[in-house]
């Protein structure tokens, strides 16, 4: 009774007129990045984060979210329409997708995306409401061992998930931690690696990382390579899917809103692992595999299900342990920050408006992306055409503006051209930059944790492995470690090692 | 590999070496800056160099590691053709002379200049679009984000003349 009165309170926030203009703020330049190619949500949520000063806590974050999952929807649009992945987890959407289009069946697999994600979005939100508070009351018994521990657990994952090769994603991952560190140390106040740098006692900020791995870069990457852009200019009709189609996408959908649920929580999973997993899944389950990238609309069902259904679930990590678990939440996390407050266990308890609002709003924000955009596809097709060599400077522009608002400091300007050219050379030899910007948000929390938890146990390091919780969550990190070593394993890491980009 | 014909380009390989010898001098000025911060234990428990310190060396074994694999292969691949790379320059030396002169001219004029120095350039418009884009663009950011979101920008002599 107690969770359908807060549901009802969320609700209350949510539905402020306000919050429900940012919500629309955030969806329609979620989809409009979501659309564009070059600038993905990671680059446009970063680029916002300063504006979400300017607000409550609750519409700034109900914004953040709203561009994350209009991104997502966005991209299934243009995977559809152009064969571009807007951004990273409408990949998959493509294979199939674009076939349906090419056969004139736009209109069925637009229709379905839509409807699939938000039926994985209806779910994952009561999920969420049902899990969140329970793994939140575990979590205050948690000690900064068994958080240490969990962080470790949770880059080892990122890695192992993460395309390429593993020891290099580690090594970014250090690269990350290390970053973040920089600056005034969080228990002796004591300056460190800033070399006597006054710019550097602040530390380096997370937007200009952010926006130069995954903004600047995405723009280098792009001018070496022509896009050839395959635009299906038939008219759309047919949104509404028809029975047949009802009937061969329900599974699917189901399954992939599960898959990616669970995907979803797992760090550095995400949404692109799900969209890539309910794929596999569903066509080795299918009766017909080889209908699977002819353009089956099973294969645009279940992975739109699942991706949203994953953007759902990881809201779980921040929410209950504070620990982002991909690169969109840890910007999510930032936007909590910036309004003093600490996402975690007791952010449920105490703050339960601003939590059951964010929640509230997410489903509203499925909803409203359900009814605007449908009418307004042909709309986004046409920002299709615009050319890159207007694009790109304006995307460099509007990084330029946000690092800048961010803080006020040419010098994140410059750190933030920097990483670009940085991620650029990344990009090209396979060195993926999420475990980077996930360990620079997790370097710090991981640091204090491992300091806290050694001057608790009085510098015996066996802390880490006397405990439990924090001994189960270490050993698992280490058979990750080693089991790519072994061949059988290795192969099935390729299978699920994909990359999460912009 | 380094011959000027189409295709030509720099190999992988060096590239890959280059970066990583990059990677692990990175981990040797972490190293140098946490012994500096104290890596051992103070009277407030482990002090700010311990943790840097200990990432630091495993950055450094890891890019050893990473070296020695991507030397023992045999790889002829090219990292980019020079026309790519020179593609990309275009975009890179703007940028860095852009954001290079923002402090003294402002955000404004510099950002007209370069929007319209890529329009033009690269991208060959006539001057009418390039001028609409190259000062309109400027216009709106001014109106969104210093009237709306009343975030100041960087600014310089030109928007000092004209009082905003």
């Amino acid at each position: 009774m107690d969770t359908l009165l807060n549901v009802a309170h969320g609700f209350g926030v949510a539905l402020a007129p306000i919050n429900l203009l940012y919500c629309f703020i955030g969806v329609f330049i979620g989809t409009l990045v979501g659309v564009l190619p070059g600038i993905g949500p990671i680059s446009a949520m970063s680029l916002l984060l300063p504006v979400t000063l300017s607000g409550t806590p609750e519409s700034g974050i109900i914004m953040m979210a709203g561009i994350y999952y209009g991104s997502m929807y966005g991209g299934s649009t243009t995977s559809i329409l152009v064969n571009i992945p807007g951004e990273a987890a409408s990949v998959v959407t493509c294979i199939d997708g674009h076939e349906m289009a090419k056969q004139g069946r736009a209109g069925p697999a637009l229709g379905i995306s839509a409807f699939g994600s938000f039926f994985a979005g209806t779910f994952a939100l009561i999920a969420l409401m049902l899990v969140a508070p329970k793994l939140a009351s575990v979590a205050i018994a948690f000690g900064p061992a068994e958080y240490f521990s969990l962080m470790v657990l949770g880059l080892v994952v990122l890695t192992f998930l993460t395309q390429g090769s593993m020891a290099k994603a580690l090594l970014m991952a250090c690269i990350g931690v290390v970053l973040g560190l920089v600056g005034l140390d969080s228990i002796t106040a004591q300056p460190r690696l800033t070399f006597g740098r006054l710019e550097l006692i602040d530390g380096i900020g997370l937007v200009p990382v952010v926006m130069g791995l995954f903004g600047v870069a995405e723009v280098l990457i792009n001018t070496e390579q022509a896009i050839r852009r395959d635009i299906i200019n038939a008219k759309i009709t047919h949104l509404l899917p028809s029975k047949q189609d009802w009937q061969a996408s329900a599974g699917p959908m189901g399954r992939g809103t599960i898959l990616g649920f669970f995907l979803g929580i797992l760090p550095g999973g995400g949404a692109v692992v799900a969209s890539f997993a309910s794929y596999a899944l569903e066509k080795r389950l299918s009766k017909t595999p080889e209908r699977f990238g002819n353009g089956a609309i099973e294969g645009v069902a279940g992975p739109e299900a699942a991706n949203n259904a994953a953007a759902g679930g990881a809201f779980i990590p921040l929410m209950t342990l504070g620990i982002p678990p991909n690169v969109v939440m840890a910007l999510l996390l930032g936007a909590f920050v910036i309004h003093g407050l600490q996402p975690g266990p007791l952010m449920i308890t105490q703050n339960a408006g601003l939590f059951w609002g964010i929640v509230a709003s997410m489903y509203i924000g499925n909803l409203m992306l359900l009814v605007l955009n449908l009418p307004m596809i042909g709309m986004w097709v046409q920002l299709l055409r615009l050319p890159y060599n207007i694009l790109f400077p304006l995307i460099i522009l509007f990084t330029i503006i946000g690092v800048y608002c961010s803080s006020n400091n040419v010098f994140d300007v410059y750190v933030m051209i920097a990483f670009g050219v940085i991620g650029y050379f990344m990009r090209k030899l396979g060195y993926e930059p999420a475990p980077l910007v996930l360990a620079f948000v997790l370097g710090p929390m991981l640091e204090n944790n491992l300091r806290k938890s050694l001057i608790l146990s009085q510098g015996d390091l066996s802390t880490f492995v006397t405990r439990p919780i924090s001994a189960a969550c270490l050993i698992f990190a280490v058979a990750l470690l080693i089991g790519p070593l072994l061949p059988a394993l290795r192969k099935k890491r390729e299978l699920v090692a994909l990359d999460e980009g912009a | 590999m380094t011959t000027n014909g189409p295709g030509a380009g720099p190999t992988h390989k060096t590239v890959e070496a280059g970066v990583t010898l990059a990677i692990a001098l990175f981990g040797v000025i972490v190293i140098i800056g946490s012994v500096k911060a104290g890596i051992n234990w103070g009277a407030e428990g482990p002090r700010a160099g311990f943790f840097p310190f200990y990432v630091g060396i495993a950055i450094v074994a890891a890019s050893a590691v990473n070296l020695w694999n991507e030397l023992r292969v045999d790889d002829k691949e090219v990292f980019a053709e020079w026309s790519q790379l020179r593609q990309v320059m275009s975009v890179v030396v703007p940028t860095a002379i852009y954001v290079g002169a923002m402090p003294f001219t402002g955000l404004y004029l510099a950002s007209m200049i370069f929007i319209a120095w890529f329009m033009r350039w690269l991208g060959k418009y006539s001057w009418l679009t390039v001028a609409a884009v190259a000062i309109g663009m400027p216009v709106v950011t001014y109106l969104i984000f210093e009237r709306w979101f009343l975030v100041p920008l960087p600014k310089g002599p030109v928007e000092e003349w004209l009082g905003l």
